[in-house]
């Protein structure tokens, strides 16, 4: 699964950490986020869909699409 | 991250590296020797280089070592850690020093429940951790079970073998060991 979780960050200036705190999770998690290294949960995915004002499979989308 | 979360944050990585130096160092100490002096002298140095490494954490180490715990998070592990390792000591040592059955029955009791409260604190604040430093306890939990499980169980056939000179303490550093050793391989690989 890929995300554009970086792109969004970076267009709003924000860092990791600044981001983690709006959301509620640590740097760590952005980071592992952003690498692809770890999924987020739904609620955490839908809280950045929100966020970013986008629906969660705008902002994560599938490797292999049906 | 403001300035007050990073020296929040620099404190929590000397305290924290203190009282596992601490536990260590008499640990290992006590496993070299019967002196109780040695493994004061242990515990001292142990608290001494975990403070340094701690110290040190934040500003030289990989990036990926870092793990931001909540304050509130932090602050209750160091309490209720300190609480264990205040009552775990004297509770060796009235054993050592030929105190009282009453007094040694008493410290003892009041060790383990330290213990127990100790656990269902570490259980709470894992439960609160955000997904993943959640998952990276959990994993490191996981490696050093079964890391710990595997060298006990090494060490026990080896002693049918050869005698080897047995403490009950050697388990806990072993476990402690398997830990760390497996919060490192995590973080390494969610980095």
């Amino acid at each position: 699964m890929r995300n554009k979780l970086k792109v969004l960050r970076a267009e709003r200036n924000w860092s990791q950490a600044e981001l983690g705190k709006l959301v509620g999770v640590s740097r760590q998690a952005i980071n592992a986020i952003e690498k692809g290294k770890h999924h987020p949960s739904l609620p955490l995915a839908y809280k950045l869909a929100d966020l970013f004002k986008l629906q969660v499979e705008e902002m994560f989308l599938r490797d292999d699409p049906p | 991250m403001d300035s007050s979360d990073t020296n929040y944050q620099a404190r929590a990585n000397i305290g924290v590296g203190a009282s596992l130096g601490a536990v260590i160092g008499a640990l290992i100490a006590e496993l070299l020797s019967d002196s109780s002096l040695v493994v004061i002298l242990g515990a001292v140095l142990g608290a001494g280089l975990g403070a340094a490494v701690g110290s040190r954490l934040r500003s030289q180490a990989p990036q990926f070592l870092w793990i931001e715990y909540p304050r509130e998070v932090g602050r209750r592990l160091i309490l209720s850690v300190s609480a264990f390792l205040a009552l775990f000591i004297p509770s060796i040592y009235s054993i050592k020093a030929g105190a009282t059955l009453a007094l040694q029955i008493l410290l003892l009791s009041a060790t383990s429940i330290s213990g127990l409260v100790l656990i269902l604190i570490i259980g709470t604040i894992i439960s609160q951790l955000d997904d993943l430093l959640r998952k990276i306890q959990l994993e490191a939990i996981a490696i050093g079970f079964g890391l710990s499980a595997f060298i006990v169980l090494t060490l026990g056939l080896l002693g049918l073998a050869i005698p080897i000179r047995s403490n009950p303490l050697l388990t806990f550093i072993i476990m402690l060991a398997s830990w760390l050793l497996g919060r490192l391989v995590v973080a390494w690989r969610y980095r």
